[in-house]
């Protein structure tokens, strides 16, 4: 028994020769996957649970759900078929752990310790796994997607991916107009946000509303960007410095005005490039 | 079983009902909601605190003069003896084992965590981190996250030195006052129960001064990283164990006063002086592991 | 337990007679808050441990009724933490840790015959610290940030994120683990020190052996959860950076010390466990243990390899690869001294004239679903496959085996078999038939599915799941919910009409087979026995002058 099992043990632990590294780094809770080396060098997203799955989770009625309740995200991992694909681990703020059953991979991710395994995908497909170490309360809503695609589909992946990357690559200089702000800030709170603080904004239980605050409704714009970059609450607010300049703009300037915070405050890509240093 | 005849020692002396247990929990009761409560910012949590560990202490005070009684009426026989040279005997194994927790977290920190930070495979978080220990220097190598002040780092000269010395002299010092106490020299034994208790106090007293050098000249405390941590915690549990044995003498030394012990029969007093060894062991594990290596 | 409530001083048994004549007994509250009677003291944890077990019951049902189907109905996720997290802390450390130390208090001094246990004072004290401890423990619920939500591992960082619950159960496990600690010296002490005359090391019965062992496993560890939880503390509030990686120290390292002190404690609740099984089916074989020597060994063979097995918890935090190996072959080692059990259990039945009285039912019923259990820990024990069961409900399968069909099934085997001497009473044997027969179906429809979402890669504390694991958990709820009920109906049916002393008045020695000193003295047991040494025949099982 001990001998096929210290086989199987060194061939697990075997991550070199990889044809694609990615490093998923755990954040409470979603992951960012980045494309390390390969083909797809450069490529860097976040990946959440579909916000649809994570409010019917909360309504409890889950006659209507899909089959992939729980699982879809906006962002799957993609990677090619047949390629050794080697997973850095690591997190930002507690442990996570990376796992997908049907590629037999189960890896804690650490805060500020990097840690690997690999797999190869023998066929196209969705493959799920979800997190897999106990991270705070949104634990069972970090879900993964790999997307296992055929070499010239990965390739032309990959090409719409750096476009699109070229076209979110915003000047942090430009000046923003409200109205063109908001939606971007809507969607930016959809994806991030609104797990803990609700849609509407009023928060839950210990989560603080946002709707009213005096922090959201302050003239000055230091305090709330602070926290946003640097959390707050001991972690319990955790920090957004990996999303973009503009889009803690746009989210900034979307919590002033959403609901009934209807200040018409514009907060500028530029202030937070400013308080990031500080 | 209390009805005992005075005089008469008992095959094994079993107490009749006893309301220190109860009363000694409901102090402590007090000392963790008062002590929770109190990290945490509320004011009535140190009050609290603190009047559970008055609390506490007065208990322990009554039930150990109680024992101290009963053990001069002569109701403890024979076995009771044995039974608490076994139960000290295991006492102590316990706190070995606590101290254990605290070498092995150092032991990790220098063979393991601060290394592995500095790996390569770690330069993917922690590009300009270097791996040294003592990690001291500014920035990259006081701390990954380059979040540590700079601080210096004591060596073993002189106050550490010291403190050995005077620890190991107060372990000959107790001996000598055993070995007095068995002679059925009183005086001689006070004497010298009284140097050690001195020497206890003194080590304290160094401690408490080096601690202060440490804080506000070298920048070295709590929070200077893994270092910083497992130096204060390991001398911080240790000194806190020599106030305790320190304690345990004085006491000793007050019930020698008023004429407790015989020549033969003193287990109070050899298991405070287990307690002090103990001590003492466990303070030449840090000078060597903490401040030579 | 009241039938020894009003019963002091004078079994009949003329040789446990001190010589000097019988003194004011303790009544009313005091006997019990002021106790330092081992029968007291045992007769406390007891009730303490049960009162425990319900409130730990109420929250595992509480996260089945929440996991019946997908979606949140009941409680948030924040909350859901929170009752797993507490539900594991209380039933570890407050229901069955302390259901042992009762048996031991109540059990030890008669089986050596001893006149208590060594500390009388400092046992009663071992006891009330639970009680602080167990009212902080649960009021965190209402704290601001409610209660503590890590998981009952605590591993950091997520503790350092916690409220100022955290802090409450910190300090209520160092209280907790001075109990032990203090508990554990005590049993230490009464057994090296107490026994009667030609009651040697070797004659000794198992559960004397076992608790020998497991006290001693106690003394060294618990101090080292004191040590990791300490850190916690000083990480949280005093600027230490043992488990955080910006200050040089490491997440991992919190979970060697934690896992130094967590395996042996799985073995802490496992082996009294195996002591009274050890006890219960040569009764009821109606012959002698087989192999009484080798089943020493085993036991502190097990004891030993547990100090050395810790990993096996943390095959996925990426040690390396000798690491693994080390600890997957150490693990498997366990499974050897265990199976020595397991096959000298089954030698002392084969051949004997079996009767299946409820205490035996238990036993026998033990002996199957711990070995489940066993060998679903040797699954996981195998890091290839852990890496794929780690942390998914195969373990949880795994871990309910042993520590509900282990330890509290054996727990049941103790009640039936010994509370004829607490309570002087017989229990109904039919419903102690119901009891055993519905709880054993009902626990196998509960965990039993578990193992099926394990394999199929759902995690463990999830508040929600996908689609595909809505089948089994809403077995697994139906199941947990029966169980709970056949615990309420052991509380009323067995347990309540005991202690009102109402059923057939026990025999001195209810069971034909049973040997060992208890069975020398009166049913129920009077309140001071062996006040005197007793002189022991050959064999150390009968009193003789
Ligand atoms: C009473 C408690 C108890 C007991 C006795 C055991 C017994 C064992 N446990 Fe278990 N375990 C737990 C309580 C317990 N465990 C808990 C609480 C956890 C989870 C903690 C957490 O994460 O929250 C856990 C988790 C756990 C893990 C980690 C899983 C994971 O998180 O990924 C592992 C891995 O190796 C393991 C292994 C074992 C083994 C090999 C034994 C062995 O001792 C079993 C030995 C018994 C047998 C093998 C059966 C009988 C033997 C025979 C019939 C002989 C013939 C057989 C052979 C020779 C193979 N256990
Ligand atoms: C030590 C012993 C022990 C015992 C006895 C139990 C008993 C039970 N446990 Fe377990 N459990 C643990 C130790 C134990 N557990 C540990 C250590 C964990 C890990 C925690 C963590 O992840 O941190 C865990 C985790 C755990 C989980 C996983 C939670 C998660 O991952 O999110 C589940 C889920 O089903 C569960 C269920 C149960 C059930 C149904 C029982 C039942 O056997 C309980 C039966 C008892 C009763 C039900 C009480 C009696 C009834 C009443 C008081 C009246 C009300 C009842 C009715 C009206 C029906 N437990
Ligand atoms: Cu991330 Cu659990
Ligand atoms: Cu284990």
């Amino acid at each position: 028994m001990a001998l096929p099992a210290t086989k199987v043990l060194v061939a697990q632990k075997d991550t070199t020769n990889a044809d694609l590294t990615v490093k998923a780094t755990g954040y409470q809770w979603k992951w960012g996957y980045d494309y390390i080396s390969g083909e797809g060098e450069g490529l860097a997203f976040i990946s959440t649970l579909d916000s649809s799955h994570r409010q019917m989770s909360d309504s409890g009625d889950v006659s209507n759900a899909p089959v992939d309740y729980l699982l879809k995200v906006d962002n799957p991992l993609v990677v090619p078929v047949g390629k050794k694909v080697r997973v850095i681990t690591t997190a930002n703020d507690v442990i996570h752990s990376f796992m997908v059953p049907a590629f037999g991979i189960k890896q804690d991710a650490i805060p500020g310790f990097v840690r690997d395994t690999w797999f190869r995908a023998e066929k196209v497909g969705d493959y799920y796994g979800q997190c897999a170490e106990l991270c705070g309360k949104e634990h069972a809503y970090m879900p993964i997607h790999v997307k296992v695609v055929s070499a010239p589909e990965y390739t032309a992946w990959v090409a719409e991916q750096k476009k699109k990357a070229a076209a979110r690559q915003d000047d942090p200089n430009k000046v923003w107009a409200l109205a063109d702000l908001l939606p971007r800030g809507e969607k930016v709170y959809a994806a991030n946000c609104a797990a803990c603080h609700q849609a509407n904004g009023k928060g839950a239980g210990p989560i603080k509303p946002l709707d009213g605050s005096a922090i959201v409704l302050d003239e000055d714009h230091t305090k709330q960007i602070q926290i946003l970059l640097h959390g707050a609450a001991g972690g319990a607010m955790p920090s957004w410095a990996q999303l973009s300049d503009t889009d803690l703009a746009a989210v900034a300037s979307y919590t002033k005005n959403a609901w009934s915070n209807k200040t018409g405050q514009v907060v500028q890509p530029a202030e937070i490039v400013a308080q990031r240093g500080k | 079983m209390s009805a005992t005849t005075p005089g008469a020692t008992p095959y094994y002396y079993v107490p009749s009902e006893s309301r220190h247990p109860v009363l000694a929990a409901i102090g402590l009761f007090f000392v963790i909601l008062g002590a929770s409560q109190w990290i945490n910012g509320q004011q009535w949590g140190k009050w609290t605190f603190w009047f559970g560990i008055a609390w506490w202490l007065f208990v322990l005070f009554q039930w150990f003069r109680e024992a101290a009684r009963e053990s001069e009426r002569g109701l403890y026989g024979r076995k009771i003896d044995l039974s608490y040279r076994w139960s000290m005997s295991w006492f102590i194994f316990s706190e070995c084992m606590f101290f254990g927790a605290f070498f092995t977290a150092l032991w990790w920190a220098r063979a393991h965590s601060v290394p592995e930070l500095g790996n390569v495979e770690n330069a993917l978080i922690w590009s300009d981190f270097k791996s040294v220990w003592p990690s001291v220097a500014a920035g990259a190598t006081a701390s990954p996250a380059g979040t540590v002040e700079p601080f210096e780092t004591v060596g073993p000269f002189w106050l550490p030195t010291i403190n050995t010395a005077l620890l190991l002299t107060s372990g000959v010092t107790l001996t000598i006052a055993h070995h007095a106490l068995r002679l059925g020299q009183r005086a001689r034994t006070i004497a010298f129960m009284w140097i050690t208790v001195l020497l206890g106090v003194t080590f304290l007293i160094v401690q408490g001064y080096e601690y202060y050098h440490l804080y506000t000249e070298l920048n070295l405390k709590m929070s200077s990283g893994v270092f910083g941590s497992t130096f204060f915690l390991l001398t911080g549990f240790h000194g806190f164990h020599v106030f305790v044995g320190m304690l345990m003498l004085f006491f000793i030394t007050l019930r020698l006063q008023s004429g407790h012990f015989t020549a033969e029969r003193h287990f109070g007093f050899e298991g405070a002086a287990w307690y002090w060894h103990f001590v003492d062991v466990v303070w030449l594990g840090l000078y060597i592991l903490v401040y030579w290596m | 337990m009241s039938a020894v409530l009003d019963n002091h001083g004078h079994g009949g048994a003329g040789h446990a007679h001190g010589a000097h004549d019988h003194h004011a007994a303790p009544s009313g509250w005091r006997r019990w808050v002021y106790a330092t009677n081992h029968k007291d003291i045992g007769t406390l944890y007891l009730l303490f441990s049960f009162t425990m077990l319900m409130i730990g019951g109420i929250l595992a049902l509480l996260i089945r009724a929440e996991l019946f189907e997908p979606g949140l109905q009941l409680v948030n996720p924040e909350l859901f933490n929170q009752l797993t997290t507490m539900h594991g802390i209380i039933m570890v450390f407050g229901a069955i840790m302390p259901a042992f130390v009762g048996f031991a208090n109540w059990m030890l001094p008669l089986q050596i015959g001893a006149s208590d246990m060594a500390f009388a004072r400092m046992n009663n004290f071992s006891f009330w610290l639970l009680v602080p401890a167990a009212i902080m423990l649960v009021s965190s619920f209402f704290m601001p940030g409610g209660a503590p939500a890590a998981g009952w591992t605590m591993y950091a960082p997520l503790t350092l994120q916690m409220g100022p619950s955290m802090d409450v159960a910190i300090f209520s496990l160092h209280i907790m683990g001075a109990s032990s600690i203090m508990g554990a010296i005590n049993i230490i002490v009464t057994i090296l020190n107490m026994r009667a005359p030609g009651m040697t090391l070797m004659k000794m019965p198992m559960f004397c052996w076992t608790w020998l062992i497991t006290a001693y496993l106690l003394i060294a560890v618990m101090p080292v959860l004191a040590g990791a939880i300490t850190m916690t503390l000083t990480d949280r509030h005093f600027g230490t950076s043992f488990f955080n990686a910006a200050g040089g120290g490491d997440p991992i390292m919190y979970q060697h010390i934690f896992w130094f002190f967590g395996h042996p404690e799985v073995y802490i609740m496992i082996l009294p466990a195996f002591g009274i099984v050890s006890q219960v089916v040569p009764a009821f074989s109606r012959k002698r243990l087989f192999g009484y020597a080798s089943m020493v060994y085993a036991v502190a063979a097990i004891a030993i390899l547990s100090f050395i097995v810790w990993a096996h918890h943390m095959f996925t935090t990426g040690m390396p690869v000798t690491g693994q190996l080390f600890f997957m072959y150490a693990t498997m080692l366990i499974s050897v001294p265990t199976g020595v059990k397991i096959f000298n259990w089954t030698a002392t039945m084969w051949r004997g004239s079996m009767t299946f009285e409820t205490p035996m039912l238990w036993a026998v019923g033990f002996i199957f679903v711990f070995t489940i259990g066993g060998f679903t820990g040797l699954i996981v024990a195998v890091a290839p496959l852990d890496v794929q069961l780690q942390d998914t409900y195969y373990v949880v399968a795994h871990f309910h085996y042993v520590l509900v069909a282990g330890s509290l099934f054996a727990l049941f085997a103790g009640y039936y078999y010994w509370a004829p001497k607490w309570t002087g009473v017989m229990y109904s044997e039919t419903r102690g038939k119901i009891h055993f027969w519905l709880s054993m179906i009902t626990f196998n429809i509960t965990f039993f599915p578990m193992h099926f979402l394990g394999l199929a890669g759902m995690p463990r504390r999830y508040a929600d799941y996908p689609m595909q694991f809505t089948d089994f958990n809403m077995l697994a709820s139906v199941g947990a919910f029966g169980f709970g009920l056949m615990q309420v109906y052991f509380f009323l049916f067995v347990v309540l009409p005991a202690m009102r002393g109402r059923g057939a008045p026990a025999p001195q020695r209810p069971w034909e087979g049973a040997e060992g000193l208890e069975w020398e003295v009166p049913s129920p047991a009077p309140f001071h026995t062996y006040e005197v040494p007793p002189k022991l025949d050959a064999t150390a099982t009968r009193v003789v002058g």
